[in-house]
């Protein structure tokens, strides 16, 4: 058969071998993605990735899934900075929670290191939709909301993404196959194969996954000694952004992005970040903090979401239980955890928040 | 729009359907209104000159071409040349490319160098500034007729598949393509699409990912990085730049074809060539074949009459010297172009007096050690004056220096850049055995598919590989 128009002159039938190549490649895949979805296969690799730079994000999302497919839905999810990944022992919380209701609850602590509140807003409406929990514990501070801390790298690993962009609702083929195939988020664990840091990186995130626990939580060992404050030449980073309360619009609107998912279906809980309230002496006037907090109570008070705080709650950590200024270890988790887990509970007594557990 | 990119393959396919869709006589309008728009994509303001630059030298040929081939009205000719040169690096100069950079920039995301950038956007101007200076050139010679119809002139200069790195088309060539009649049939749309696959794979499987493996910061700072690293990727990346070349001229070529129309092949196993003399024969030919029929050869003839003797010195290097330092200001007014070029010359130069002193005969009847000794040590050689091309003068020096001193320390590149190249050198062995680019076509029907299968997966695979660094967590 002749297919003639103007000077296009094909003879039918025509691209046979692409033809079977695309037949051949179609019926690779699909064996390729059987194989991967299988218990064998699953556990020979780490856990799933989506293409972030950020292998934390990924090794909660893949435990996660893995998680709430053996298990059942989460009824609660803690998302925070790497304060919550540290500092909330999963099962103390739910101990404490059940201390006073006397429920059980399933609980998983999707803390993220380098999380700020503009970024936050990003994946936080990403995790509730995906995984419909009863609560959102959303762990944040005023410190966080500081236009400098806006060029943290964590934005960019989180949202320049399209797995991220496709689940924002801009579809993309990408982005959808890394939604879909468990074969290609395998291969997108080793994707940087060519880079000569690939080694390191593997290692990396092995350390990553092996310092996980299986509900999120990331304990540490280290203690901390000298409770004055830091020094600006011990802790730039904490001298950069939390000595002063610079606004920054675009945490704001992360925030609100978590707020806003406050409903029945999603309940959503603030709580302050714990902090040894010496860190306050870098700051010039040590009341903008007080001022700072109640603006995000405030802004949170308009969705109808409470703020949990925990300013003067650092005496319930022991000494030893601090691994920084703001961040606990592995002994301090376990009475805050428990103390968090029981003033969630006795708002779901008072009413103030609806029963978490399914 | 990048070659690699989908937004590319859409416009092509778009502009495909529209070619075949309107009777022949519209088909070189849409070829042309198609290719302003991907221009235009480019900056608006590129596009307004690109236009301009059309309208003035289609006038200006057909006054020119009035004229008789005499020596009196040859300053004509030069005004011409000249006012083509001034539209050549009056953009350069006048920032007409901060749109272009900008969006560069936006659509890959980068802090781009932008030295860099106006160097790559300046040569995209020069690939059809230098079709229309030996356009004028042929008119005068009475080489080429005058265009007749603007729109095949337009179309000539505008062209996409090769408005933005060539190939240099040349007018009397490349406008009868466009008034014959086009065929297309079965084996040209299989090559073809064999070409944009065969492409494809060179720049995405092997390009790219050896580029990626070039640390940025050794051409920035070579400091204390031992000497056998800044070895292997220079080569590395000589090869990576061959591969990217390559490859692109191969998709472009490829996606011409798809419209019936055949552009220069601008490569023929370069790696192949046994002296600087031939390897440029073979490495971006329409430019070098551009600059020997319009200074090379005119200059030789000039000298000729005035030093009979070829064997003469001022014959031997003047011309090859000239011509070779203009390729590289042709490129940028750099220093380290300057020298770039002057270096090629001067290799070339060297290779004729060592034929002529010692009487040698072609290189064809060498032995065939010595035949690929050369080629080898040819290929260092270019590895080494392609160090002025891709960094500027001092950084180029400094790349050298630390070669020659830092053997006290040791280093290897990953794996994977041995792989990509012993794919490239094995790709190149296979691909090079013989004339016919598309050799795979004549496969059996399976093989071809399992080779079309495998190098579509790759591709992919490739393209999804990561090159940037992980995120360190910063415990905020």
């Amino acid at each position: 058969m002749q297919i003639e128009r103007n000077n296009l002159s094909l003879s039918l039938p025509f691209g046979r071998p692409a033809i079977i190549a695309l037949v051949m490649l179609a019926l690779a895949l699909v064996l390729v993605e059987v194989v991967a979805r299988t218990p064998f296969s699953r556990n020979r690799f780490p856990e799933l990735s989506i293409g972030t730079s950020h292998r934390l994000f990924e090794i909660h999302l893949s435990r996660l899934d893995d998680l709430v497919a053996q298990e059942g839905a989460r009824d609660c999810i803690i998302l925070g900075s790497s304060q919550a990944y540290r500092g909330y022992d999963v099962e103390q919380f739910q101990a404490g929670y059940k201390a006073i209701t006397g429920d059980d609850i399933a609980c998983y602590n999707f803390g993220l290191g380098g999380l700020t509140p503009m970024t936050a807003g990003i994946v936080g409406p990403i995790i509730a939709e995906r995984y419909q929990p009863n609560l959102l514990i959303y762990s944040t501070e005023p410190f966080a909301y500081d236009v400098d801390s806006e060029g943290n790298d964590a934005h960019a690993a989180l949202s320049e993404n399209v797995w991220i962009e496709h689940k924002q609702g801009e579809f993309n083929i990408d982005g959808w196959l890394r939604d879909h195939s468990v074969a290609y988020r395998t291969y997108l664990i080793y994707r940087n194969w060519m880079k000569f840091t690939f080694a390191i990186t593997q290692e990396r995130n092995a350390l990553a996954s092996a310092e996980t626990t299986k509900l999120g939580h990331g304990p540490v060992d280290e203690v901390l000694v000298d409770f004055e404050a830091p020094s600006e030449e011990e802790r730039p980073n904490a001298w950069r952004v939390m000595r002063k309360f610079d606004p920054s619009e675009r945490h704001y609107a992360g925030a609100e992005a978590i707020l806003e998912l406050n409903s029945a279906e999603t309940q959503v809980l603030v709580f302050e970040t714990v902090f040894i309230p010496t860190i306050l002496d870098i700051i010039a006037d040590p009341a903008e903090y007080d001022v700072a907090f109640n603006n995000l109570e405030t802004l949170a008070g308009d969705y109808g979401v409470s703020v949990v705080r925990t300013f003067g709650q650092h005496t319930i950590v022991p000494d030893d239980g601090w691994f920084d200024h703001n961040h606990l270890n592995r002994v301090g988790s376990v009475p805050y955890s428990d103390w968090a887990g029981r003033e969630v509970g006795l708002r779901v007594l008072d009413g103030t928040l609806a029963e978490v557990n399914r | 729009m990048e070659v690699t990119s989908l937004d590319f393959a859409w416009f092509v396919l778009a502009m495909l359907v529209l070619y075949y869709a309107v009777p022949k006589r519209w088909q070189n309008i849409i070829l042309l209104g198609g290719s302003y728009y991907f221009y235009y994509q480019w900056s608006p303001s590129l596009l307004v000159f690109c236009i301009v630059a059309t309208a003035f030298n289609w006038f200006y040929g057909k006054w020119l071409a009035t004229f008789a081939r005499k020596k009196e009205y040859r300053y004509r000719l030069w005004l011409g040349i000249a006012a083509n040169v001034l539209l050549m690096l009056y953009p350069k100069y006048a920032d007409l490319y901060v749109d272009a950079l900008k969006f560069t920039t936006t659509q890959v995301g980068i802090t781009p160098n932008l030295a860099v950038l106006r160097l790559v956007l300046f040569v995209g101007v020069s690939y059809y500034m230098l079709s229309l200076i030996g356009y004028l050139v042929d008119v005068f010679r009475k080489q080429g007729k005058p265009a007749d119809n603007i729109v095949d002139f337009a179309l000539f200069v505008a062209y996409f598949p090769k408005i933005n790195s060539g190939p240099i088309e040349r007018a009397r060539t490349f406008i009868p393509q466009l008034q014959d009649k086009r065929q297309v049939d079965n084996p040209l749309i299989a090559r073809s699409v064999g070409l944009i696959l065969l492409g494809l794979a060179r720049k995405l499987m092997i390009a790219d990912p050896l580029s990626s493996l070039v640390p940025p910061n050794i051409f920035v700072q070579p400091g204390n990085v031992p000497a056998i690293l800044l070895l292997l990727y220079m080569i590395g990346f000589l090869v990576a730049m061959y591969y990217e070349f390559v490859g692109y001229m191969e998709i472009v070529r490829g996606v011409s074809g798809l419209f019936g129309i055949e552009l220069t092949r601008n490569f023929k196993e370069p790696l192949r060539g046994r002296t600087f003399a031939e390897f440029w024969t073979r490495w971006h030919i329409s430019f070098s074949t551009w600059l020997r029929d319009y200074i090379f050869f005119p200059m030789s003839r000039n000298f000729l009459r005035r030093f009979k003797n070829p064997k003469h010195p001022a014959n031997i290097v003047v011309p090859i010297l000239v011509t070779m330092t203009i390729s590289g200001f042709w490129h940028a007014v750099t220093p380290a172009f300057v020298v770039w070029g002057m270096l090629h010359g001067s290799t070339q130069i060297y290779e004729r007096v060592m034929q002529i002193r010692r009487n040698r005969p072609p290189v064809d009847k060498w032995p065939l050690w010595e035949q690929r000794f050369v080629r080898f040590r040819n290929i260092f050689i270019a590895s080494i004056i392609n160090l002025f091309f891709i960094m500027p003068l001092g950084n180029a020096l400094a790349y050298l220096r630390s070669m020659i001193t830092n053997w006290g320390s040791f280093g290897l590149p990953p794996l994977t850049f041995f792989g990509l190249i012993l794919a490239a050198v094995l790709f190149e062995t296979r691909a090079t055995s013989t004339e016919d680019e598309t050799f795979f076509l004549s496969w059996p029907t399976f093989a071809q598919s399992t080779a079309y299968a495998v190098v579509v997966l790759a591709i992919f695979l490739f393209t999804r590989a990561d090159v940037g660094e992980p995120f360190i967590y910063q415990g905020f």
